[in-house]
């Protein structure tokens, strides 16, 4: 039940959740339904005239042990299958040497038998242009600016890349022909990917780009389970109890403080997201009829501020989080220093992973939002989606053979090519195991992300073993936050100013933000900052997405 | 100069044109040295004669414009609404418009004047340190404690501001290592990380403990180059401790510390940005935006490179002005600064 | 030689008090710089438990391993970058060293040809920097894209380095330049047998301030440099993660940087500076004896 009534809007969870009800059993139907082909409301459109997102074609997938969802929950797998698919009978490629920009968060190996081996299967000597994550943005503008594109490269949605859209019609392949509705069957494991991911790929009603699926499920609020189990205290219900249960997990004389943030990131030290649920703050943007609220414009804003300056007043929070690092609030967070920290929701496996090498009892669990009155809570949805890959001019004349390759990079979990992707070559990469393939020291050296941030299926959960403190509870959660998601209105929509003002306008929020928490403005200031935000871009913004929406509906 | 050294003295009268002994030079020799002195003759003779010089300059000077002089004429996007794809023929030609951009933002002038306080902080807090830290060295006669001391007193400089942060956090933050001791004690914490009226003096601090050492290497090279003779002569004359500081080390170490005070002023409007950047939450724009932190979060971080070359050339600007200033002042008290006076 | 002390025999013995107070601020120096960095190596020998411990930083270290290091060291990422690295600082430096001592001698005397413009040709660039994007179609246009060059030849010389060594060369005495001049040496036998030697402390600075800027730099490899096989160490290293501000990762994609990789790349950075240090050390201890050197 959803219990704000102002929150029912066309694009409401209830639209969403009425568009998604198709799900199979054994197959898995990870994607919502075809938009505006089947007689429900389109979850997204783009402009006028936009064309028709893929249509949605399900993969054949081993059976998974906990269900998949078509809003996007991941199957779970107890034990990993063995006999496998081939979703790419013919290698792709025309042997023709090609380049592709991916973005890379760790040092990639010279020389990599990984890759050599994938480029063989692929036919398609690919030689990548690894760029670091923190200098994306820059060499994306150099990159554009040196008319020098490789022939793939990839366009992370979060990242700011100022007049994308223009961008992407100046020099790169417009891809509506080739995948818009059924034309997509051609390439079946990208029809397979779940059509929200597509949404973000489709801008200026055309479509540019095929996507990497994620889960759409947002930040997750981790917990120490383990010490919050052994001391025998409830999780909270209520925004009251929430208070008293950070100030039992609160001792300064000790350095213990119930939350700790970090000043890295795009969120800042407050995040909370828990707390924007338990008060019903949307996503980014409501929409009622036709006219769109920023979340900062909103009553709950305010309320979920004031209560997060209540919590920083209280203590509870860990002093130091506007200057702590990542690390470091990791570590207050593994060392049981800090018993809440909010990480992206995969964060999930490699805080279990690190942790329990040296502590074998740890375990640890995301709240799901409650209502701070005790009712349901609220979550937001993330856009399904990490990054979409563009084909550049400089392959206009091989647009097939582009597709083709990305068609086997997206292969789905349980196919052969897929095995080759996520752990490369048995007995030079990887051996099998009860518990599934277990990479070995090339493996972890050599296999990397470089194939699957052109494209991805979306994931599946399995941790050989742990699926009492892995599987079923991160199933549960992802089920949990489905039934209280609110989807935004403006997924798959485009707004320029949106595109080259995201970074300033969210700073200037970020700022007054901490300020208001921290107490050097006063909750009253949040008026001056609506105001300030609509100027500085806020209001452009809103004017372009309402346009677009409108043009789709 | 009457400490100075009987042979250079010697050398020194030894070139007076009006001295005797030219007449035993041969006659070019003669000319190419008095030409030197007083810097006449024709631009061609002067040419014929200097050539070497000026192509022992012309290797940097390539460098120069290849790498600084061709790629500066892309500060042109300064006055276009840049966009990398469409180019610099592509991109609209706006005039001023980034520059009144910038003006009419109240950021902009809090960054501006957040950052001229923390230089001048910087110049009267930390510029002296490696100063006093050199002398103090000098001064020591213990060899292995002060090669010890110079071998270790620039560690600092290479650890990066990320980790540096941390550790200043974790003594000092309100978690930190005193506060935990002062509530253990029943006491009250202090709050330094975060406190926006010390804010400034926290990153002179920091600054200080990172690169006062590696600073300091550069008067080290200052204060060896120093001829030995001199300290002699005026030893001989009496001259104890702090007298010789004031007569033979200073003026012997002064050009460097001149030359190195007008350049930082060039660079005033530039202070540490990742060491901004990673602490400036704690504090807020209000008190902690610098205009680099400015710039990247209102130019650079939204792909706004116009407005962030616009900044650039201000920069540049308010540099020179100060340079010049700075350099003519030097002029005045008798120093020759970064360049001459004609 | 006498042990451990240099003093000439012109300087008088320091006063006891003189000396106590050296000694504190001394010792005080050396705690202050020391002890931040015996933190570093601490933590980077820790445990990830041990560091979970202490909250975040290792003061003494109780649980030692080398984890850190071997997960950095192994797998030949690191080895092939080192030798980038050593490869472009060693011929960097020579060349910007060369480069700049010709350059500053060159200006080095206010009277000679062309002086001015030349002079303020080079100190223009200390003010107005180039932007990233015409930087790139600069090293673009000359075709230096993917080549070690991109990472020498754009900062082979920088004007402050030049200013600073020219401000030494111009405090030598003109006369003894003249004198050489006047005996028929040319300009570069000068520069070699009279100048440099007696400029070694400015030379081995300059030397050491330009390796570090090689051995430190990663932007203009992040940029020029799209082959991986030729990335220098510090672009790895950056990787492990050590950046300034990160942006958002995706949702565990990756798991967080742990805080001994870090602090094993703050103490492998910095090895080959504390090797280098004691050659740019020595000419700090000599005293120069200008009048003993003759044309």
């Amino acid at each position: 039940m959803n219990p704000q009534g102002s929150m029912s809007s066309a694009f409401s969870r209830r639209t969403f959740l009425s568009t998604a009800a198709l799900a199979g059993s054994g197959v898995l139907l990870a994607g919502c339904a075809p938009a505006g082909g089947s007689g429900t409301a389109p979850t997204s459109s783009g402009a006028a005239a936009a064309a028709e997102l893929p249509t949605f074609i399900a993969a054949t997938v081993p059976p998974p042990d906990l269900p998949a969802s078509p809003g996007g929950v991941e199957p779970g797998y107890f034990t990993f299958p063995t006999d496998l698919t081939v979703s790419v009978p013919e290698p792709p490629g025309s042997g023709e040497p090609l380049r592709a920009m991916v973005i890379t968060y760790s040092p990639p190996a010279p020389g990599s038998q990984y890759i050599a081996a994938v480029n063989e299967a692929l036919n398609a000597p690919i030689d990548f242009e690894f760029v670091p994550d923190a200098e994306y943005e820059t060499r994306f503008a150099t990159a554009s600016a040196g008319d020098d594109l490789p022939e793939l490269i990839q366009l992370p949605v979060w990242a700011n890349l100022p007049r994308l859209g223009e961008f992407l019609e100046a020099t790169c392949v417009d891809l509506t022909d080739h995948l818009s509705g059924d034309n997509v069957a051609t390439y079946p494991n990208l029809a397979a990917l779940p059509t929200m991911s597509w949404r973000n790929a489709r801008i200026n009603g055309r479509i540019w780009g095929v996507p990497k699926a994620n889960n759409p499920f947002p930040r997750a609020t981790f917990y120490r389970k383990d010490i919050i189990d052994g001391r025998g205290v409830e999780l909270p219900t209520n925004a009251d109890e929430f208070l008293a249960f950070c100030q039992e997990f609160t001792d300064p004389s000790k350095g213990e403080y119930a939350i700790s943030g970090s000043n890295t990131g795009a969120y800042g030290p407050f995040p909370l997201f828990l707390v924007k649920g338990m008060f019903h703050v949307p996503t980014l943007w409501r929409l009622d009829e036709t006219v769109l609220t920023y979340y900062i414009e909103t009553e709950e804003f305010a309320e979920a501020l004031a209560y997060t300056r209540k919590l920083w007043e209280a203590g509870v929070y860990h002093p130091d989080s506007p200057t702590m690092t990542g690390p470091q609030s990791k570590d207050l967070f593994s060392s049981g220093r800090s018993m809440i920290i909010e990480d992206g929701n995969g964060a999930w496996k490699p805080y279990l992973q690190l942790g329990l090498e040296q502590k074998p009892d740890l375990q640890i669990g995301a709240i799901v939002p409650f209502g701070h009155d005790g009712g349901e809570g609220s979550s937001w949805l993330d856009p399904g989606s990490f990054s979409f890959v563009a084909i550049t001019n400089t392959a206009s004349e091989r647009v097939e053979e582009m597709l083709g390759i990305i068609n086997y990079t997206a292969a789905p979990f349980g196919t052969v090519e897929e095995q080759l992707l996520a752990f490369g070559v048995e007995g030079t990469h990887f051996d099998h195991t009860d518990a599934g393939p277990v990479p070995n020291d090339l493996g972890k050296k050599e296999v990397y992300n470089s194939y699957r941030f052109l494209s991805a299926s979306s994931g599946y959960l399995f941790f050989a073993g742990q699926e009492e403190k892995y599987t079923k509870p991160y199933h549960a959660w992802q089920t949990e936050i489905e039934k209280i998601a609110v989807a935004d209105p403006t997924h798959g929509h485009y707004s320029e100013t949106w595109a080259s003002k995201k970074a300033s306008l969210n700073q200037l929020i970020l700022d007054d933000v901490i300020a208001m928490v921290l107490g050097r403005k006063e909750l009253s200031a949040l008026d001056d900052l609506r105001a300030t935000w609509a100027s500085q871009g806020g209001d452009d913004v809103r004017q372009e997405f309402e346009q677009s929406i409108e043009a789709g509906e | 100069m009457a400490t100075l050294p009987q042979t250079i003295a010697s050398q020194s009268a030894d070139r007076s044109p009006a001295h005797s002994g030219d007449a035993a030079l041969g006659p070019g020799l003669r000319r190419r040295v008095t030409e030197g002195r007083d810097g006449r003759g024709s631009w061609r003779s002067r040419l014929r004669r200097d050539w070497v010089l000026v192509a022992m300059v012309a290797p940097g000077l390539v460098l120069l414009v290849l790498f600084q002089y061709v790629p500066l004429l892309g500060n042109v996007i300064a006055f276009q609404d840049y966009v990398p794809f469409l180019g610099f023929g592509g991109s609209e030609f706006v005039g001023l418009e980034n520059f009144r951009t910038l003006f009419a933002d109240d950021a902009f002038w809090n960054s501006l004047v957040n950052t001229l306080l923390i230089t001048l902080l910087n110049l009267a807090l930390f510029f002296p340190v490696p100063i006093v830290l050199a002398l103090l060295l000098d001064s020591l006669f213990h060899d292995r404690v002060k090669k010890l001391v110079q071998g270790v007193m620039f560690l600092p400089h290479f650890i990066s501001w990320v980790v540096i942060v941390a550790l200043f956090t974790q003594l000092l933050g309100g978690a930190g290592l005193l506060n935990q001791f002062l509530l253990q004690q029943g006491m009250d914490p202090v709050q330094i990380i975060g406190n926006a009226s010390i804010f400034k003096l926290l990153l002179v601090a920091q600054v200080i403990w990172k690169d006062a050492g590696w600073a300091c290497i550069i008067f080290l090279a200052a204060l060896a180059s120093i001829d030995t003779q001199l300290y002699e002569s005026a030893a001989v004359d009496g001259a104890r401790y702090w007298r010789r500081l004031w007569h033979v080390t200073l003026p012997g170490i002064m050009p460097v510390i001149v030359i190195l005070l007008i350049l930082r002023l060039g660079d005033a409007l530039t202070v540490g940005f990742e060491q901004v950047l990673l602490q400036r939450d704690m504090v807020g724009p209000q008190a902690g935006e610098v205009l680099d932190t400015y710039v990247y979060f209102f130019g650079v971080q939204g792909g706004n490179w116009s407005v962030a070359a616009a900044a650039g050339l201000l920069k540049a600007v308010v540099g020179l002005g100060l340079v010049l200033s700075a350099n003519s002042l030097a002029h005045r008290f008798g120093q020759e600064g970064v360049y001459q006076r004609s | 030689m006498r042990y451990a002390s240099n003093r000439p025999a012109w300087m008088e013995k320091p006063s006891p008090a003189v000396l106590a107070l050296k000694i504190v601020a001394l010792s005080a120096i050396v705690f202050l710089v020391l002890f931040p960095f015996v933190v570093v190596v601490a933590t980077s020998i820790s445990t990830e438990h041990a560091i979970a411990q202490a909250g975040g930083l290792v003061v003494i270290p109780t649980e030692v391993n080398f984890e850190a290091y071997r997960q950095i060291l192994t797998g030949g990422v690191i080895t092939q970058a080192v030798l980038v690295s050593i490869g472009i600082t060693g011929v960097g430096t020579l060349l910007s060293v060369t480069v700049t001592v010709l350059a500053a001698y060159g200006l080095s005397r206010p009277e000679s040809f062309g002086h001015r413009p030349l002079l303020y040709t080079a100190l223009f660039t200390l003010l107005f920097a180039p932007g990233i994007i015409p930087m790139y179609l600069t090293v673009k246009q000359l075709g230096l894209l993917n080549s070690y060059w991109s990472l020498i030849l754009p900062t082979a010389i920088s004007a402050f380095n030049l200013v600073i060594v020219r401000t030494f060369f111009m405090r030598l005495p003109g006369e003894l330049l003249d004198a050489a001049r006047v005996d028929g040496a040319g300009e570069l036998r000068i520069l070699g047998s009279i100048v440099l030697p007696i400029s070694k402390a400015v030379i081995a600075v300059v030397g050491l301030f330009y390796g570090v800027a090689y051995w430190n730099s990663f932007f203009n490899a992040m940029l020029f440099i799209t082959d991986e096989a030729k990335w220098p160490l510090q672009v790895i290293l950056r990787l492990y993660g050590l950046q300034g501000q990160q942006i958002e990762i995706p949702a565990g994609e990756i798991p967080p940087p742990q805080q001994a990789i870090q602090m094993a790349i703050v103490v492998l950075a910095i090895i080959p500076v504390l090797i280098a240090f004691p050659f740019v050390q020595r000419h700090f201890t000599k005293g120069v004896v200008i009048g003993a050197v003759k044309g």
